[in-house]
C-alpha cells in the first residue's frame, strides 16, 4: 500500500475542471517531484491532500486514512510549506514556530526542544529572537519551512518553497529536503525549477491540465525523453534538395524548417550528427549554429505538453 | 478547546504588542475625553451638563388699582427670588422699559382684575415679552402657576357656577409652585467630562471591532490561515479564539477608560459597577457582531475598515456623542446603539433608579442580541474561508 494514494480524483471550479481523474501513488520515504506549468492543478492537488480543498469525486488517502473521513488524523501527519510566506512578521521567529507547534499539540519540554531543533534545522537558531520583518527573502523562506516541520511530520509538502530567493538559501533548502527525507519523511516537492526537482526527487510526476501525463524515476523519464532527441540547425541556404535528403536519412524521424532554421527529430543525435554535417556540406549549406538537445525532464515536459514549465 | 486558548492568547499578545493599537485604543480615548470635557465644559445646553445659575428677571408691572392677589403672589419668597418687580404707570412706559432694557418682561393687569377673579368673571392679564429668550422663559415659568390657578378658577366658575369658587378660597401658595429643580432623582447631575466619558467609552469600544476585522482579514491575507487549516484544528475554535481575544482587548480598553477617567478627571460613573459592566459586555457583543458581519461581507481589510469607521462615526454623531442634538436628528439617533449605551451610563451617573437604567440596558441588549444573531448567520453561511 502506498503512503499517499490519489484515486481517480476530480475537482471542479464551476464549469472548469482543475483536476481531472487524477491517479497518483507516493511511496513511503520517497521524494516526489511534482511538476507542471501554472494552472496545471498542482496546488489544487496539494490542497486536496492537506484537506484544504474538498474533493468532488474520487479519494485521497494518506497513511491508509481517508482525508475526507479522518481529516484530523491525516493533518497530524502533515507538514505544509505553503507557496506564499505564512508568517507573523511582528512576532519573533521563535514565537512563530512555537505558535504553530502548539497548534500541533506540542507542549512542555518537547515543545521547546522541537522549536529549537526546527530553527537549527533551517539555520536560524541565532535569529530566534528577531522579527521576520527584518529577515531577507531567503531567511523568511527557511522560517516558513521551520514552521511546517517542527512536529516531525511523516509527510512534508513543499509548494514551490524556493520562489524568489538567493542561491545560498536555495541550496540550504534543497539540503533540508534531503535531510528531512533521510530522517524518514515522505516529501512532495513542487517547483517550476526543473534542476531543483532533478536535484532532490527520487521520483517525478508531471501533471498538466489536471491530468497525470508522466511519472517515474528520473532515469525512466529521461530514457523516455531520449527516444526523441532534437538537433537545431541554422544554415544558409535552405534548399529543397537539402531538406529532402535530410528527411530520407533512416535515423531522422521528422524535419521542420522555418526560414534558415531546421529542427531534426531523431532517436539519437550523437549517432547521426556526422551524417547531418556531411549532408549540409554536400549541399554547400553554411552552418551558422548547431545545437544538440540532450534528453532531460524539460524536453520531456515540452514534448508531452507542448509548453515549457514557466509558461 | 486547547486551540481556542492558544489562538486567543497569541492574538492578544500580538494585538497588545502593536504600538498603534495601544495608542488608538488606550491613550486616544483619554485624550479625546480630556479635550472635549475641558473645551465644552462651559456649554450648558448639553441636556445634562451642570445646572445653570438663573439670574432674577426685571418685571415691569402695570396695575391701575391695588391688587392683593398679584401683590401676594409676586411678594412670595419663591417668586421674588426670580422676579424683581418694578411698577410702571402705564402700558406705554412698560414697552419703553422693555426696549431700553430696563425691564425684561412686562405684566399688565386690567382694571378690576381682583374683583373679576373673585366673582368668577373673565379676568384679563396681558404678558409682554422682552428681547431675551431665556429671560422670557424664566418669567413665564415663574408666572405660570399663578395663571394656571386663575384659569382653573375661571373654568370651575363657568362649569359649576359661582358656588364652586368657595373651594378656591385662596390662590395656591406661590412657594409651593416655584421650586428649584435638580437633575436626577437623588440630586446628581453630570458634567461635560461625564457626558463625553460615556459617549467616548461607547465609541472607542466599537473601534475594537476594527481590530477583530483586521485580524480576521489579516490571517487570510498573510496566508497563515491556510497554514492553520492544514493543521489538526477546528475552524470554529480558531474563529472563536480570535473573537475572544478582540473582546478581551475591548474589555481592557473599557476598564482603562473608566478607571483612568475616574482617577484622572474625577468622572463619577455612578455606584452600579455591575450594571456598568453589563453595558460594556453588551457593547462588546454588539461590536464583535458588527465586526464579524462586516468582515464576512467584504473581501479586503481596507473595505471593512472603511465601512466600520463610517458606521462608528455616523452612529456616534447621530446619537449626540460629539454634540447633543434635539429634533429629528435626535429621533434618528434613537436607532443607534450608542444612544442606548450612553443613556444607560448617564442614568447610572445621575443615580437614577435601577428600573430606569434597566430599561435602557434592555434595549441595548435587544440590539446586541439581534446583531449577534445576524453575525452568526453570516458566519454560518460564508464561513471563515482561507481565500
Amino acid at each position: 500500500m502506498s503512503f499517499v494514494e490519489i484515486k481517480d480524483v476530480v475537482k471542479r471550479y464551476g464549469s472548469r475542471i482543475s483536476v481531472d481523474h487524477l491517479n497518483l501513488n507516493i511511496e513511503e520515504g520517497e521524494v516526489l517531484g511534482l511538476l507542471g506549468p501554472n494552472g496545471a492543478g498542482k496546488s489544487t492537488t496539494i490542497g486536496m491532500i492537506c484537506g484544504l480543498i474538498g474533493i468532488d469525486s474520487g479519494e485521497v488517502r494518506v497513511g491508509g486514512l481517508s482525508v475526507k473521513e479522518s481529516p484530523m488524523e491525516v493533518k497530524r501527519m502533515l507538514g505544509l510549506v505553503p507557496q506564499d510566506l505564512a508568517l507573523y512578521e511582528k512576532l519573533p521567529a521563535e514565537e512563530n514556530v512555537m505558535f504553530f507547534a502548539r497548534l500541533h499539540g506540542l507542549r512542555g519540554s518537547l515543545l521547546k526542544q522541537s522549536v529549537k531543533e526546527a530553527l537549527e534545522f533551517v539555520g536560524l537558531e541565532d535569529k530566534a529572537k528577531e522579527l521576520p520583518a527584518t529577515f531577507s527573502g531567503g531567511m523568511k523562506r527557511r522560517l516558513n519551512i521551520a514552521c511546517a516541520i517542527m512536529h516531525r511530520p511523516k509527510l512534508v509538502i513543499m509548494d514551490e518553497p524556493t520562489v524568489g530567493i538567493d542561491p545560498q538559501s536555495r541550496n540550504h533548502i534543497l539540503e533540508a529536503v534531503r535531510e528531512l527525507n533521510r530522517a524518514g519523511s515522505t516529501v512532495i516537492y513542487t517547483s517550476h525549477y526543473m534542476e531543483e526537482v532533478e536535484a532532490v526527487s527520487s521520483r517525478v510526476a508531471i501533471i498538466d491540465r489536471g491530468h497525470l501525463i508522466a511519472s517515474g524515476t528520473q532515469s525512466e523519464l529521461c530514457e523516455r525523453a531520449a527516444q526523441q532527441e532534437r538537433i537545431l540547425l541554422q544554415v544558409t541556404p535552405v534548399t529543397e534538395e537539402l531538406l529532402r535528403e535530410l528527411k530520407e536519412h533512416p535515423r531522422i524521424e521528422a524535419v521542420e524548417a522555418d526560414g534558415d532554421r531546421i529542427t531534426l527529430y531523431l532517436s539519437s543525435a550523437q549517432r547521426s550528427l556526422q551524417d547531418v554535417l556531411f549532408i549540409c556540406a554536400r549541399h554547400e549549406a553554411l552552418i551558422g549554429s548547431l545545437e544538440c538537445e540532450a534528453p532531460n525532464l524539460e524536453s520531456l515536459f515540452l514534448n508531452l505538453t507542448g509548453r515549457t514549465l514557466r509558461d | 478547546m486547547r486551540t481556542f486558548y492558544i489562538v486567543a492568547l497569541n492574538q492578544l499578545k500580538r494585538t497588545l504588542r502593536m504600538r498603534r493599537v495601544l495608542i488608538n485604543m488606550f491613550l486616544l480615548p483619554l485624550i479625546v475625553i480630556s479635550l472635549l470635557g475641558t473645551a465644552l465644559g462651559s456649554v450648558n445646553d448639553m441636556g445634562g451638563a451642570e445646572d445653570a445659575k438663573i439670574d432674577p428677571v426685571t418685571l415691569a408691572l402695570v396695575k391701575s388699582e391695588d391688587s392683593p392677589l398679584l401683590d401676594g403672589y409676586l411678594s412670595d419668597e419663591g417668586v421674588a427670588r426670580y422676579l424683581n418687580v418694578v411698577e410702571v404707570p402705564d402700558r406705554q412706559r412698560a414697552q419703553e422699559n422693555l426696549r431700553t432694557g430696563e425691564a425684561d418682561y412686562a405684566l399688565i393687569a386690567a382694571p378690576g382684575f381682583d374683583r373679576a377673579v373673585v366673582s368668577g368673571r373673565a379676568a384679563s392679564l396681558e404678558l409682554i415679552r422682552g428681547s431675551s429668550h431665556s429671560e422670557n422663559r424664566v418669567a413665564e415659568n415663574v408666572l405660570r402657576p399663578f395663571i394656571d390657578a386663575l384659569n382653573d378658577r375661571s373654568a370651575a366658575a363657568k362649569l359649576l357656577g359661582p358656588q364652586a369658587l368657595q373651594t378656591y378660597e385662596q390662590l395656591p401658595a406661590a412657594l409651593a409652585q416655584v421650586q428649584d429643580g435638580v437633575l436626577g432623582a437623588e440630586g446628581g447631575s453630570y458634567t461635560a467630562f461625564q457626558y463625553y466619558a460615556a459617549s467616548m467609552l461607547v465609541m472607542f469600544m466599537m473601534y475594537s471591532g476594527l481590530s477583530l476585522s483586521g485580524s480576521l482579514h489579516g490571517e487570510r491575507e498573510n496566508r497563515t490561515l491556510q497554514r492553520m487549516y492544514a493543521m489538526p484544528i477546528r475552524p470554529i475554535h480558531l474563529f472563536a479564539g480570535k473573537v475572544a481575544a478582540a473582546g478581551a482587548v475591548a474589555g481592557l480598553q473599557s476598564l482603562n477608560i473608566i478607571l483612568i477617567s475616574k482617577w484622572g478627571f474625577g468622572v463619577d460613573w455612578g455606584g452600579r459597577p455591575w450594571m456598568l459592566a453589563a453595558v460594556c459586555l453588551l457593547m462588546i457583543v454588539f461590536t464583535m457582531g458588527m465586526a464579524i458581519t462586516v468582515t464576512f461581507l467584504t473581501t479586503t481589510q481596507p473595505q471593512s475598515a472603511s465601512i466600520m469607521q463610517g458606521l462608528i462615526v455616523a452612529m456616534t454623531f447621530l446619537s449626540g456623542g460629539y454634540v447633543p442634538f434635539e429634533g429629528w436628528i435626535q429621533k434618528i439617533g434613537n436607532f443607534t446603539v450608542n444612544r442606548w449605551a450612553s443613556e444607560s451610563i448617564l442614568r447610572m451617573m445621575l443615580h437614577e433608579p435601577a428600573g430606569h437604567i434597566g430599561a435602557s440596558i434592555a434595549i441595548l441588549a435587544l440590539i446586541s442580541a439581534l446583531l449577534l444573531a445576524l453575525a452568526l448567520t453570516v458566519y454560518g453561511r460564508k464561513g471563515y474561508a482561507y481565500e
